[in-house]
């Protein structure tokens, strides 16, 4: 997933795959804002119609 | 020549193989050429676009169109056969998914152009000369159809009643579409004319437990001829992909690698196959999971090699 991403163009900071277990809430609210700051740093992912640079369809 | 039908054939983005295919039918071609009058075949025939423009709208049958949509010209002549059709069939993986030539949307116009035209070691090139849709010369102005940054499936431009999907679609198929025809025993609009199973379905391989320590090209492999290839570590695209080939390649010790695009209950290919992938991974440890999937290679590749056009983003995001 990690080496595909790129390969569309995606930032790899998008994706992030971790364990976390029931019982441990501060690190998921962690993991979660730290994913949410880095995916704010990269903005918005963009619709297919922007992908395709609006040529034929959107 | 009064009761028969008319069939049209043409060639978008495509390799010709599924020219030669539909030729393979060998002995049966004659039955289609008993049954309809071609209007259309530039493989095989001269005809001129002109002609078929004169013609009334629904005056072809079935238009049987193979090839993706990556220029102006193409797009044209589908939109023209779309309006004089009843019935129009992508024909073959890249009508359907985009097929091979839709791997272009791992790239742009200028990338694909800056390594044809120029990078190639083969290419003698000084002034960097690319193709331009218009050139004034003397005589006046010379057009080019314009090439597009993403390739198209079909559907993505014009209506299409069914698809024969495939790299090429094997002679039973087609085979099997034209007695339909023949027949008037077509089935509803939209069905994809192949098997509702997937190529696993139809693998004779011996199925065990999935459990890979490192991913191999087959060349790499002193391949078992009877056990299911992902488990001796060959990547086989068998599980998410339409069956209807007889499970062809693995049937020759090759991986499948997807050419009938997705079943039915499958919106992405290339994920679904990812995730097919990633579960026969035989570790738990997050370094040494990294290590195997660095295998391979070129997962997008891998993973959409016949259906970028059909792939939920379509292709590399633009600028
Ligand atoms: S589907 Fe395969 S055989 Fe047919 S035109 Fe495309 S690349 Fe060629
Ligand atoms: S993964 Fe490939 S080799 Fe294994 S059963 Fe499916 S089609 Fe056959
Ligand atoms: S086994 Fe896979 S790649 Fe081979 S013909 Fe069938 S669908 Fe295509």
């Amino acid at each position: 997933m990690k080496a595909m991403l790129p390969q569309f163009g995606i930032e790899p900071e998008r994706f992030m795959l971790t364990w976390v277990s029931a019982n441990e809430g501060e690190k998921f609210a962690e993991v979660v804002k730290d994913l949410v700051a880095k995916v704010k740093l990269v903005g918005p992912l963009g619709k297919v119609s922007e992908r395709t640079g609006g040529e034929l369809i959107g | 020549m009064g009761d028969k039908l008319n069939f049209a054939f043409y060639w978008t983005a495509g390799c010709g193989g599924c020219e030669v295919a539909t030729l393979d039918i060998d002995e049966k071609i004659l039955d289609v050429a008993e049954l309809a009058n071609i209007v259309l075949w530039p493989i095989a025939m001269d005809f001129k676009y002109e002609d078929i423009e004169n013609m009334d709208d629904d005056n072809i049958d079935v238009s049987f169109i193979n090839g993706a949509i990556r220029n102006t010209e193409q797009r044209e002549i589908a939109e023209l056969l779309r309006e004089k059709s009843k019935v129009v069939v992508a024909f073959g993986a890249c009508a359907c998914h985009g097929g091979i030539p839709s791997l272009g949307n791992f790239h742009n116009k200028d990338e694909i152009f800056q390594e044809a035209y120029v990078d190639t070691i083969s290419t003698n090139n000084p002034d960097n000369n690319l193709p331009t849709p218009k050139t004034e010369v003397a005589e006046g102005e010379l057009t080019i159809p314009e090439f597009f940054d993403t390739v198209y499936k079909l559907d993505d431009l014009i209506e299409v009643e069914y698809y024969l999907p495939g790299c090429p679609p094997s002679t039973d198929l087609i085979i099997k579409a034209v007695e339909a025809i023949a027949n008037d025993n077509l089935p509803p609009v939209g069905s994809v004319i192949a098997s509702k199973k997937t190529v696993c379905d139809e693998c004779d391989r011996e199925k065990k437990e999935k459990k890979v320590k490192e991913f191999r090209r087959p060349y790499e492999v002193d391949v078992d001829p009877e056990l299911c290839l992902l488990e001796q570590g060959i990547i086989c695209c068998g599980s998410a992909t339409t069956g209807g080939c007889g499970a062809n390649c693995p049937t020759v010790n090759m991986p499948c690698r997807g050419c009938y695009g997705p079943t039915s209950e499958v919106a992405d290919q290339g994920a679904k196959l990812l995730s097919a992938v990633a579960s026969v991974i035989d570790s738990d440890d997050q370094e040494e999971i990294a290590k195997i999937a660095k295998d391979i290679l070129d997962p997008g590749g891998t993973f959409y090699r016949f259906g970028m056009s059909n792939s939920l983003l379509k292709r590399k995001k633009l600028g």
